[in-house]
């Protein structure tokens, strides 16, 4: 019984396995091979170079440059993304009236596609014609418009503002399926002791949340990380490459440079980046299941 | 002022805030989409006067119509729907085949699988573009609905197994033990038994799936390029990018673009929200 089941046990993963090995597994090792060689449109013959496509991409000055913009990108975007998914939790927490409501709108802007975002944002911060740049100066916030997506020193700022607007009801979302199972009797009893708030929530709620705000930490980093959307919608990567992380720069190498070569040694190390940030992650996950008996 | 009125009062301030804070924050979520489906309702010039208006003194429906009629619109809401549908089917029952063993069998590599199937969730999509791009270009598979519908299943593939393990687990293995005795096939006991009961979280994973293959751009756009098969997204993305935006006619776009979202929205808010969570509330 128990050979033959396991044998049926394989049989149930085949279909998966082929369409992910064909279509995930093969890539990869397909893109490992294509970062070892020279592979542009005009060399004709491709040839395999060695390790000269990482030479070359970690000894541009461009690619510092896009690690930074990438670090800015995903750092300041996971810190508000936090802040405001966890304050606005516990703020519509503590509401009696209005709950529902605000968890019904504060989800609307993650069920927009990035592509709707991406345009209903550009319009709006149209430096000539956009509202935002009309109400700025209509309340006397501004004197000129402010070019919000050709300026390089605002265009990564008004990005990240956009992902955020879209982005944090995710945290929002996983905080407060969180806090409906908060320790509830230890709340009152601290509250019967004279606790306030402030205390309340330092030493009883966010040490409840710990384990859901690493763990949504780690996969919105990861997904921010390797997001692509909204900054190719509406600035391609510039002004020059203000707002080029690591996927729009390793897209347009590819598809607008025709260097395949060196856009695949790039997603190597974007592979390697992200494989880092989730190491702890993973190994997290692997103990929950083995807590919950599936290994 | 005695100290019970003060509490009174206290807490007064401190609704008003709560309420001033949940219209600000309504303001800020609903705005930009009211200024979308707005702007689409205006006629071209309407649309650049200052002061904007901030609602159309001509309503006019001329924007949808040079949508609908004059541009590839139709044709791309229809290759979505065909890629989305597509993808749904294959990456589910692949998907539900996957988890069902996860479940229930104990078996050599399982440990490996889902470390696998995890890893494979936080892979960038930017390694598998080139490779896939050459690959596809050599096979002659580029604007192929078949390898599209394909590749999207492999991506949406490793979070349904994750998503439905999860909800299996949730259904007692005694079931299948009584089902056995009574002389049940494990086939039986997964088309019969197990997939019935899992039935809400098969409906959160195939919205979780159709959700995320309709806002697919990256390899939409790279592996389509032909009117004929683009999805929504790609055709709306080539003309938000292009030079000389029409304003008028792009949020029309969007506005349609937008709407089976917020259908899916309106009527499945609470699968919407399980598929969501459920992958690592429980972390």
């Amino acid at each position: 019984m128990e050979k033959r089941s396991m044998k049926s046990a394989y049989a149930y993963l085949v279909p998966s396995t082929i369409i992910m090995g064909l279509m995930l597994g093969f890539p990869i090792v397909y893109n490992i091979i294509i970062s070892f060689t020279e592979w542009t449109l005009k060399s004709s013959e491709k040839h395999f170079n060695g390790i000269e496509n990482y030479i070359k991409i970690l000894t541009d000055e461009k690619f510092i440059k896009i690690l930074i913009i990438t670090v800015l990108w995903t750092g300041i975007n996971i810190l508000l993304q936090m802040v405001i998914g966890i304050g606005l939790a516990l703020f519509a927490d503590h509401l009696t009236k209005g709950k529902k409501f605000m968890r019904v709108i504060l989800l609307i802007p993650w069920i927009i596609p990035g592509t709707v975002t991406a345009l209903t944002w550009k319009w709006m911060l149209q430096a000539d014609v956009g509202i935002v740049n009309y109400l700025l100066m209509h309340f006397n916030l501004t004197g000129q418009n402010i070019l919000f997506l050709s300026d390089q020193n605002i265009a990564l700022m008004t990005l990240i503002l956009v992902h955020v607007w879209k982005a944090f009801p995710f945290w929002f979302l996983m905080i407060t399926a969180s806090l409906q199972n908060k320790p509830v009797d230890q709340i009152e009893a601290a509250v019967m002791d004279g606790a306030r708030y402030p205390h309340i929530l330092r030493y009883i709620i966010l040490p409840h949340l710990s384990p859901i705000i690493a763990s949504t930490g780690v996969l919105t980093t990861i997904w921010t990380l390797n997001y692509f959307d909204l900054i190719w919608l509406m600035t391609k990567g510039g002004p020059m490459d203000a707002t080029s992380t690591l996927p729009i720069y390793t897209y347009r190498l590819a598809f607008e440079f025709n260097d395949f070569g060196r856009s695949a040694a790039l997603a190597v190390v974007s592979l390697l980046v992200v494989s880092l940030v989730c190491i702890p992650y993973v190994r997290k996950m692997f103990q929950n299941m083995k807590e919950e008996g599936v290994l | 002022m005695n100290p019970k009125s003060k509490k009174k009062l206290k807490k007064g301030i401190g609704s008003a805030a709560s309420v001033l804070l949940m219209i600000l924050l309504t303001l800020i979520v609903l705005f930009p989409i009211y200024w979308l489906i707005v702007t689409s309702f205006k006629m071209e010039s309407e649309i650049y006067q200052i002061p904007p208006s901030l609602f159309p003194r001509n309503l006019t429906f001329d924007n949808y119509l040079h949508a609908l009629v004059e541009t590839k619109l139709p044709q791309y809401f229809l290759n979505s729907i065909i890629y989305t549908v597509g993808t749904l089917l294959v990456a589910l029952l692949c998907g539900a085949l996957a988890a069902y063993a996860m479940s229930r069998f104990r078996f050599k590599g399982k440990k490996t699988y889902l470390l696998v199937i995890l890893l494979s969730q936080l892979m960038p999509m930017t390694t598998l573009i080139v490779p896939l791009y050459v690959s596809f270009g050599k096979m002659n598979l580029l604007n192929n609905r078949v390898a599209m519908i394909i590749v999207y299943a492999a991506i949406q593939i490793p979070i349904a197994i994750w998503l439905l393990i999860g909800y299996f687990n949730g259904i007692p293995k005694e079931i299948d033990e009584a089902a056995i005795m009574d002389g049940c096939t494990r086939w039986q006991i997964l088309t019969k038994i197990v997939l019935p009961l899992a039935k809400p979280g098969l409906m959160a994973v195939g919205l979780s799936i159709a959700i995320s293959v309709w806002q697919e751009l990256m390899l939409a756009m790279t592996f389509t390029n032909q009117d004929e098969l683009r999805p929504l997204m790609a055709g709306v993305s080539a003309a938000i990018t292009k030079s000389g935006v029409q304003w008028g006619q792009i949020t029309a776009t969007g506005v349609l673009a937008l709407l089976p979202m917020l259908i899916v929205f309106i009527f499945c808010q609470k699968y919407l929200i399980q598929g969501l969570t459920g992958g690592a509330v429980k972390g």
